[in-house]
């Protein structure tokens, strides 16, 4: 099994995998509210390793915008359960 | 449900009916709502750019991020504190609730605040950086009998106060008297501490409490806790005074009830230091 962006924003958003594309925001999405945010930019810390600083927690509001970050980061696609490793 | 896009901008004086409205239909407020005014009116000296952020959708205010500004005095600058009040968007325009945050800590140069955060709000700020300015306040029961030792003075009447203060001080305590604060000098030898306090009543219990917003030299304060609180407690007309860990720069506490509580902060350079309660909290506190 591998684990990727849109795993980790569906399961943090509790939304459908298949709904998750790099259109969906916190504007379109109604359960992408600010502490919903917040959970997921830990969430997304600690399945990819990376670290998002306070700034680039206001620019990570949407999906496209969070794959580029963490494609950046050489983490886009991870092994699950890599982060416990 | 509208499709127009929430608009995110300061809040203003004009705002007032709004916002109360808001806070009170969301039950972010269940006092009376006048008490909210003083939000959109305070007037101290200090430089006020906006009242809050608020997000409005088709003129009508959907959410708000209220924000009380005082400076202080320090040794060698003035630093401008920002103190979050309320942080609310309404559920069907929680898209908007991080552009909101984003709005008022961009805001450069100032010294963020949050007092009396709700779960959700110290959730987030603590992502965003915050850092909690303490554990929580003890509620000291003061005992009367303790008389003053010689040459140790405890000063209420602002006349007789007033004129021992360094401009910074003397600044403080003109501008809280008018909110019904107490302020008293103790003084012995060459060192003075200034404390200031704001009488309110606990919500849960008949009780008369005066809280302290300041403290000027936590030291000796603490050094002769017992023979002051009991006098200040009697001058406010309460029954215990409720004190700050944060107030405390590290002085050990004096005896009474602990009661968590999160203060949180976050300075532009986000260093480590003392925060204290004074202009934001005297808006909401019930006397």
């Amino acid at each position: 099994m591998r684990s990727d962006v849109a795993d980790v924003v569906s399961s943090v958003l509790r939304i459908p995998r298949e709904t998750v594309s790099d259109t969906l925001s916190m504007e379109n999405c109604a359960n992408w509210d600010s502490l919903a945010h917040v959970d997921l930019m830990v969430a997304l810390e600690s399945t990819f390793g990376v670290t998002i600083n306070e700034d680039q927690i206001f620019d990570l509001v949407n999906v496209g915008a969070i794959r580029r970050f963490v494609d950046a980061r050489g983490h886009g696609v991870i092994r699950e359960g890599a982060a416990d490793q | 449900m509208t499709t127009a896009q929430p608009r995110v901008r300061p809040a203003q004086a004009a705002d007032e009916a709004a916002v109360i409205a808001l806070l009170v239909r969301a039950r972010q407020w269940t006092g009376d709502p006048d008490r909210l005014r003083p939000l959109f009116r305070y007037e101290w000296d200090a430089a006020v750019p906006n009242r809050g952020f608020v997000v409005e959708v088709e003129g009508c205010v959907v959410g708000f991020c209220g924000a009380i500004y005082s400076d202080r005095q320090r040794r060698d600058h003035t630093e401008r504190i920002c103190s979050f009040s309320f942080y609310w968007v309404d559920p069907e325009h929680r898209s908007a609730s991080l552009r909101l945050l984003q709005a008022a800590l961009t805001q450069p140069g100032f010294t963020f605040t949050s007092l009396s955060p709700n779960a959700n709000s110290r959730a987030i700020l603590r992502r965003l950086g915050f850092r909690e300015a303490s554990a929580g306040y003890r509620l000291c029961l003061p005992f009367p009998g303790w008389p003053l030792p010689r040459g140790m003075r405890l000063l209420h009447r602002p006349e007789d106060l007033l004129p021992l203060l360094d401009t910074a001080d003397e600044r403080l305590v003109r501008s809280h008297i008018p909110y019904g604060c107490g302020v008293h000098l103790l003084s012995a030898g060459a060192r003075q501490s200034l404390i200031i306090t704001k009488p309110r009543r606990l919500e849960r219990a008949p009780l008369r409490v005066s809280e302290v917003l300041y403290l000027s030299d936590p030291g000796l304060t603490l050094a002769h806790w017992h023979r002051a609180a009991w006098r200040i407690a009697r001058r406010d007309r309460s029954s215990a005074l409720a004190l700050d860990e944060g107030l405390l720069q590290g002085e050990k506490p004096p005896r009474g009830l602990f009661r968590a509580r999160s203060r949180l902060y976050r300075r532009p350079d986000r260093s480590e230091g003392p925060i204290d309660a004074l202009y934001s909290e005297l808006l909401f506190l019930v006397d």
